[in-house]
């Protein structure tokens, strides 16, 4: 049995920790209300966009003479791979190297990450990393410039045939999951845009067909160039959104559970330390009954 | 007749969701107005009055740079502002004009240290605070 000193101390040592983690868990839960209403608020924007970059995708391939509309042979695989910039946030980044470890495991890839954990287990597991990024809690568009500037270039230099994002999305509060999302060529998004639509619970009709020929006012190029500009960095932007809000679901979680570990160790510690409190005073009665009778 | 459904979305979320008889929308060149089935078009919106037609009654928006898409009779404005006329106040606007006009001078003043994208947001802000002005004083 340890001494009742030492259990003493192993108890104020967890109420303190536990009290720490659960202000990290309030901090988190206003933040990820904040998060989450910013992200939620932006899916209608993004969903409107993909609906007219689809409608533009549909179009004959030699009207629309744009480098992000073409399609080309995959030799380097973009990826940009969303983390956390702080761990505590339970299993989030681990489904993420999961992920990597899985399906970009060819060797043809070429990584780019956000967030300081991304960038450790990319590097921990040898791949191939070009550039790391950091944002802040409250991400803005413009932080997010250099990064949409980067993958652009390497985009259009031909360094990456391709630029998917890979990062955690919430399925709901206490569940997410790690996803990927092609951004170039922006080819195909029909299948995006019906996720979009469930995940808002808009009834996943395809988009409204007008069987009439659709116009493009002034032309198809002019809208082309500024569309797939604004779409790039708008898509870029919303997932970054969304890996926030999921971060901080995810720690708030990890900070309840650990919270109520703390909770619960503290319970028994108080049980273990009354039982060595009375453990102690009966040998001590004993002790003067003994000499009293001796 | 049938009426048009028309949806105004900003990065905020939907800003405007209802029906009209008619609407005309700012172009990059010159305005349009849709009426129910008009055939379906793709358009760039350049800031400046957006007007819904209802009967005979007329409402009027400012609408920031976007897009316009017209499919079937359904409207899609996207935006990255709007704002109701109606209940504008033109001392804000003059006022609010006149901080984004300072914004942009400062900026151009300091071109090696700002990023070319944010100069060309201001400037966007600068024709979208004009664009409200004008649409006041008509």
């Amino acid at each position: 049995m340890k001494g009742v000193r030492e259990i003493k101390r192993r108890m104020q040592a967890v109420k303190n920790t536990a009290k720490i983690t659960h202000a990290m868990q309030l901090v988190a839960s206003s933040k990820m209300k904040k998060a989450q209403r910013i992200a939620v608020s932006g899916r209608q924007y993004i969903l409107a966009l993909s609906e007219i970059v689809a409608c533009l995708a549909r179009l004959n391939e030699k009207l629309i003479k744009h480098p992000f509309f073409e399609k080309r042979e995959i030799k380097h695989r973009g990826v940009l791979v969303i983390g956390t910039e702080k761990g505590l946030c339970g299993s989030l980044n681990q489904g993420l190297v999961k992920k990597i470890a899985t399906d970009y495991a060819t060797g043809n890839e070429k990584f780019v990450t956000i967030g300081k954990k991304a960038t450790q287990f990319i590097s921990k597991l040898h791949r191939n990393l070009l550039a790391d990024f950091s944002v802040s809690d409250r991400v803005e568009l413009c932080e997010l410039r250099p990064v949409i500037e980067f993958l652009k270039g390497a985009y259009l230099g031909g360094g990456m045939d391709s630029v998917e994002i890979v990062y955690s999305r919430s399925v709901n509060p206490l569940v997410h999951e790690q996803v990927s999302n092609r951004v170039l060529p922006m080819l195909n998004l029909t299948e995006e845009i019906n996720s979009l639509k469930r995940r808002m619970k808009i009834s996943e009709e395809g988009v409204v067909i007008d069987p009439k020929e659709m116009i493009f006012e002034p032309n198809v190029q002019a809208i082309v160039d500024k569309l797939s500009q604004m779409f790039l960095s708008q898509s870029i932007f919303r997932d970054v959104l969304e890996a926030k809000a999921t971060e901080h679901s995810a720690r708030m979680f990890a900070m309840k559970n650990a919270t109520d570990n703390a909770d619960s160790l503290s319970k028994s510690l108080a049980m273990e330390h009354n039982k060595a409190r009375q453990t102690k005073i009966t040998n001590e009665i004993i002790e003067i009954a003994a000499a009293a009778t001796g | 007749m049938a009426k048009l459904a028309l949806k105004v979305i900003t990065p905020n979320g939907i800003d405007f969701e209802g029906e009209a008889d008619s609407v005309v929308i700012p172009t990059e060149i010159g305005e349009i107005e849709v009426l129910p089935e008009h055939r379906p078009i793709v358009t760039i919106i350049a800031p400046g009055g957006l007007i819904l037609k209802n009967g005979g009654k007329r409402d009027i928006y400012a609408v920031d740079q976007g897009f316009a898409r017209v499919s079937g009779n359904a409207v899609s404005i996207i935006t990255d502002e709007l704002l109701n006329m109606s209940k504008a106040d033109i001392d804000e606007i003059e006022r609010a004009t006149k901080r984004a006009e300072q914004a942009l001078e400062e900026a151009r003043n300091n071109r090696s240290t700002m990023d070319p994208m944010e100069v060309e947001k201001l400037e966007a802000k600068v024709r979208y605070q004009m664009a409200k002005k004008l649409i006041c004083k008509h």
